[in-house]
């Protein structure tokens, strides 16, 4: 005999339950934790050198990657305090990896926490850190059609921030559509065009955290 | 590859609702997927087959259904978009929202009472 149990059970991704608990931590503690998911190459650690100087001593970031201890090292050139996860073959951090970070990186004065994710706009889209929003990082060399083709990423984000403009006279790359199509899943999510190397747009994303932070 | 963490927590899902039915094997799963998780249905259930051996839920035959995109239109309502991420919906060409579909769901379980009660 056989028997069919209908459930409508919805499943979370993995370590969702550590996720709530950094949260609940990094609430009490009053830092606002930000989320950077993109591609390889995207700019993600440019962005966060760019921001260095204005955050300096009120942010940390934690970075995660494959392998080396680069991108924590380029940040803590640039003054920000900075510890690297190496997820060795995870293409995406986790909530765990987050927890066992803090254990060595205290993080009490700072009002930011930035974490690089692993280079990848599909898996990290699915894991939560304890963060409170995670922002996509898309560059204009990578092709104007990513937010439309990775609608996941786009979708679980609060921003997008399309890097390397300064490069835009030199490709064909339509930075409209990557608004209308981040739009198309978030209605409204603003979109900052920036460039790590020129300063533009930096102002305005910055800005925006801020004022996310206090409306938190 | 983040079908293998998806896995394991259907795993643990499912064999939590057995616990209620004692000596029953888990012997088919129903899953469906949004499209938007982008979960791949052979990985997903390389994952499952290898994580549910020892288990209850070994052997289970695993049925996945995508749950495609969607376009929530002001006038036509909700309109099928599969594969789609413009924003316009397909039937009258007014803008609209793409609708999530980024739950990953157990639908069903089924038990087989091995001790050939009821």
């Amino acid at each position: 005999m056989s028997k069919t149990v209908k459930l409508e059970q919805k499943v979370k991704a993995k370590g969702h339950e550590i996720a709530e608990e950094l949260r609940a931590l990094f609430r009490e503690k009053g830092i606002y934790v930000v989320n950077f998911i993109g591609s390889p190459g995207a700019g993600k650690t440019a962005l966060l050198e760019a921001l260095a100087p204005h955050v300096k001593g009120r942010a940390a970031a934690i970075e995660g990657d494959l392998a080396t201890d680069e991108d924590a090292r380029r940040l803590e050139q640039r003054g920000l305090r900075a510890y690297q996860i190496n997820t060795v073959g995870a293409c995406h951090l986790d909530a765990a990896m987050v927890r066992d970070a803090l254990k060595e990186f205290p993080l009490d004065d700072v009002e930011f926490l930035f974490i690089e994710n692993v280079g990848n706009l599909v898996c990290p889209a699915s894991f939560e850190l304890g963060e409170d929003i995670k922002v996509a990082i898309v560059s204009v060399t990578e092709g104007d059609d990513k937010p439309a083709k990775y609608p996941k990423a786009m979708k679980v984000s609060s921003a997008l921030v399309v890097t390397k403009v300064d490069l835009l006279p030199h490709l064909d790359c339509d930075v409209e559509r990557m608004k209308r199509d981040a739009a198309a899943t978030v209605p409204g999510m603003p979109t900052f065009t920036t460039s790590a190397r020129t300063g533009e747009g930096l102002d305005g994303f910055l800005g925006w955290l801020e004022d996310m932070a206090r409306a938190r | 590859m983040h079908e293998l963490s998806f896995a394991q927590q259907v795993l643990d899902g499912v064999l939590r609702e057995a616990e209620a039915y004692p000596g029953c094997r888990i012997v088919r799963v129903r899953l469906r997927a949004g499209e938007m998780l982008a979960l791949e249905p052979a990985s997903l259930r390389f994952c499952l087959d290898a994580i549910a051996v020892g288990t209850a839920m070994e052997g289970a035959v695993i049925e996945m259904e995508e749950e495609p995109l969607a376009l929530d239109c002001p006038q036509c309502g909700r309109v099928p978009a599969a594969g789609r991420m413009d924003p316009v919906c397909p039937k009258c060409g007014q803008p609209g929202v793409v609708a999530p579909a980024t739950d990953l769901i157990i639908e069903e379980i089924e038990l087989d009472e091995q001790d050939g009660q009821t």
